[in-house]
């Protein structure tokens, strides 16, 4: 079988388990994303075999790269999977080229080879010009840059990108993330992106993996995850609005603020979804048939690429997803108040368990 | 190190005006270490001097002492070097036990370091007597036994120095290199030692001028034979006994290599640190 096949158990230093099932086919991107100490790491060392499984088993194109079952255990330095770690880890006395180089002196490559394997890269990741500084003279994101080359020029048969952005400033970001995912989509291999960030998750993922408290609590494509979010991560990861109440009649309570929802049978605790771009945002109170409409401030606006997400302050903090046309058309700020307004139809009510 | 670390909001750099005790106290304390390297030049007999230093006491003593200094560095670095890898990290339940006994010769008068490598590799030692029976070697009052004793009260400089930096550095980065083909050898020479190589010349230095200057434990083990045992400081010993003269002269000489040495080797790496 090719492509990486893994089932993970291992216990993290703090004493709680991470269990996890892991398939991604040759050509694949699979981004990983959860929250802090959700075992995100812990999937990185296991699979660079760093950090030796309890149980489960790592199968890499039908190779087995750990199974504590039959006793196979191949060390990191014949796994061929290269793993851009988080923050960089470029060897601090080392220049860029003998960075990139290193993995190929290190398994004795000839000098021609390394020379021009090394040259390649330098120019197909625009470094030619930083060859001969020190990892100390580099931005976040030309570091960046080297710790991919130092990974791909030893064509692994896995990539391991984690939080490939989290130690740069936005403005180098978005470029990153546009390399990266260029060099990602030529990768015939798998590829697993590890992220605490949703939106690189989504940007870089052919498909997303939630990880919480050690499991996969959901794996599916964007849309899937956007719009069926099972868990409340994953909802606060698609963004969807998620709010628990108390259902009466046709109203749900929630705090202070009660929601008209279509009319039900349910009563007691609920939680009410509704996705983003259903929530309509006004300057004036709006007049007409949305039954839900109450006025607020605008808490927060994140600019996406096609779309911008606005997230709203009291009594109910909800997020819109508008165009940017609307938005520029609105002059959306921080801080300015807004109308809300959300259709009843556009609230699906579940029963809390 | 700079103060020109960035403020956050509108912290304000105070002017630091050090306590006046503390201005005074340190005086008294720099004080200290001048006044008896002013009384050494005092008493100086600079006319007589090129005679002294190049006496064949003096130009015994100095060749013994370089030697021996350098060989006892070499073989602190040799094996100090590993006891502090496995003492960073390999868990092992004798660790603290083992630690203790690698710097007890930090604490421990030379004099009796030097008596227990007599009970052990003299020649009717424990180790020492086998050693003799089968090869015929004799380590103590020989150059052997010098650089042994130097040896002794030197390495543990090393072995506190790297396990501090082997402890301090990021292991991911041994992890990276893993990652990338290197097998443990390999990270161990190209990552983990780069990475730490400031405080590796650090330690070397304070063993070297540890070993430079020893003198209880290589009496005791090593004899005072000129020539053939009798180091600088062993020469300054006997030389304030009978000749005031020549002491002053080898003293001399001893401050002056031992500072161009630490001066050397400050700028080179300990700014790097």
């Amino acid at each position: 079988m090719s492509g990486l096949d893994a089932h993970l158990v291992i216990t993290k230093p703090n004493g709680f388990l991470v269990d996890i099932e892991l398939d991604i086919a040759p050509g694949t991107v699979l981004a990983m994303v959860g929250p802090n100490g959700a075992g995100k790491t812990t999937v990185v060392s296991a699979l660079a075999g760093l950090n030796p499984l309890e149980a489960g088993h790592i199968n890499l194109n039908g190779v087995t790269l750990d199974n504590p079952g039959d006793g196979a255990f191949v060390p990191p330095s014949d796994r061929q999977i290269g793993v851009v770690f988080q923050d960089g880890l470029l060897f601090p006395h080392l220049d860029v080229r003998a960075n990139i180089g290193f993995g190929l002196t290190a398994r004795d490559s000839g000098r021609d080879q390394i020379e021009g394997s090394v040259d390649r890269w330098l120019d197909r990741l625009g470094l030619r010009g930083l060859a001969g500084r020190l990892p100390r003279e580099l931005s976040g994101g030309e570091a960046q840059r080297v710790a991919l080359a130092r990974a791909l020029v030893l064509e692994p048969d896995m990539l391991i990108l984690d939080e490939p952005m989290g130690s740069l400033d936005v403005s180098s970001r978005s470029q990153v993330r546009s390399l990266i995912k260029s060099f990602l989509y030529e990768f015939e291999q798998p590829a697993l992106v590890i992220s605490h960030d949703p939106l690189e998750a989504f940007m870089l993922g052919d498909e997303i993996a939630i990880i919480e408290e050690g499991s996969i609590t959901q794996r599916g494509s964007v849309d899937d995850i956007r719009m069926h979010p099972a868990t409340k991560y994953a909802a606060d990861v698609a963004g969807t609005n998620l709010v628990a109440g108390t259902a009466s009649g046709d109203t749900v309570t929630v705090g202070s603020h009660t929601l008209h929802i279509p009319a039900t049978d349910t009563e007691g605790r609920v939680v009410v979804s509704f996705h983003p771009r259903t929530v309509a945002l006004h300057i004036g109170q709006p007049e007409g048939s949305p039954r839900n409409v109450w006025h607020t401030t605008i808490d927060r606006i994140d600019d996406l690429d096609s779309i911008v997400r606005v997230r709203t302050g009291g009594p109910l903090p909800v997020i819109a997803e508008v165009t940017k046309g609307a938005a520029e058309t609105l002059a959306l700020v921080p801080g300015m108040a807004i109308w809300v307004s959300v259709k009843a139809t556009e609230l699906v009510v579940t029963e809390a368990d | 190190m700079s103060n020109d670390t960035p403020s956050r909001g509108h912290q304000r750099r105070i002017p630091s005006r050090p306590p006046l005790v503390i201005v005074l106290l340190a005086g008294l304390g720099l004080l200290f270490f001048v006044l008896p390297l002013i009384g050494l030049l005092f008493e100086t007999p600079w006319t007589e001097l090129p005679a002294l230093l190049t006496s064949d006491i003096v130009l015994d003593a100095l060749r013994l002492s370089l030697i021996a200094s350098v060989l006892a560095t070499v073989v602190s670095a040799a094996i100090g070097i590993p006891i502090a890898y496995v003492l960073a990290r390999v868990d092992f339940r004798a660790k603290a036990v083992v630690r203790g006994v690698v710097l007890l010769p930090l604490v421990l008068p030379p004099v009796v370091g030097g008596a227990a490598l007599l009970f052990a590799l003299g020649r009717r030692g424990m180790v020492g007597e086998p050693l003799y029976e089968a090869t015929g070697i004799v380590l103590p009052f020989s150059m052997a036994g010098v650089v042994l004793a130097a040896t002794f009260v030197a390495m543990p400089f090393v072995v506190l120095t790297v396990e501090g930096a082997l402890r301090n550095i990021d292991q991911r980065y041994e992890g990276a290199a893993a990652s990338l083909g290197a097998r443990p050898w390999t990270i161990l020479r190209r990552v983990t030692l780069p990475m730490i190589a400031p405080s590796v010349f650090s330690g070397v230095a304070l063993a070297w001028a540890r070993a430079f200057g020893e003198f209880g434990a290589t009496i005791t083990f090593a004899g005072n034979i000129q020539g053939r045992t009798q180091t600088m400081p062993l020469a300054v010993f006997v030389a304030l006994e009978s000749d005031r003269a020549a002491a002053t002269a080898l003293s001399i000489v001893m401050i002056v290599v031992a500072l161009v040495v630490l001066v050397a080797l400050r700028d080179r790496w300990w700014r790097a640190s």
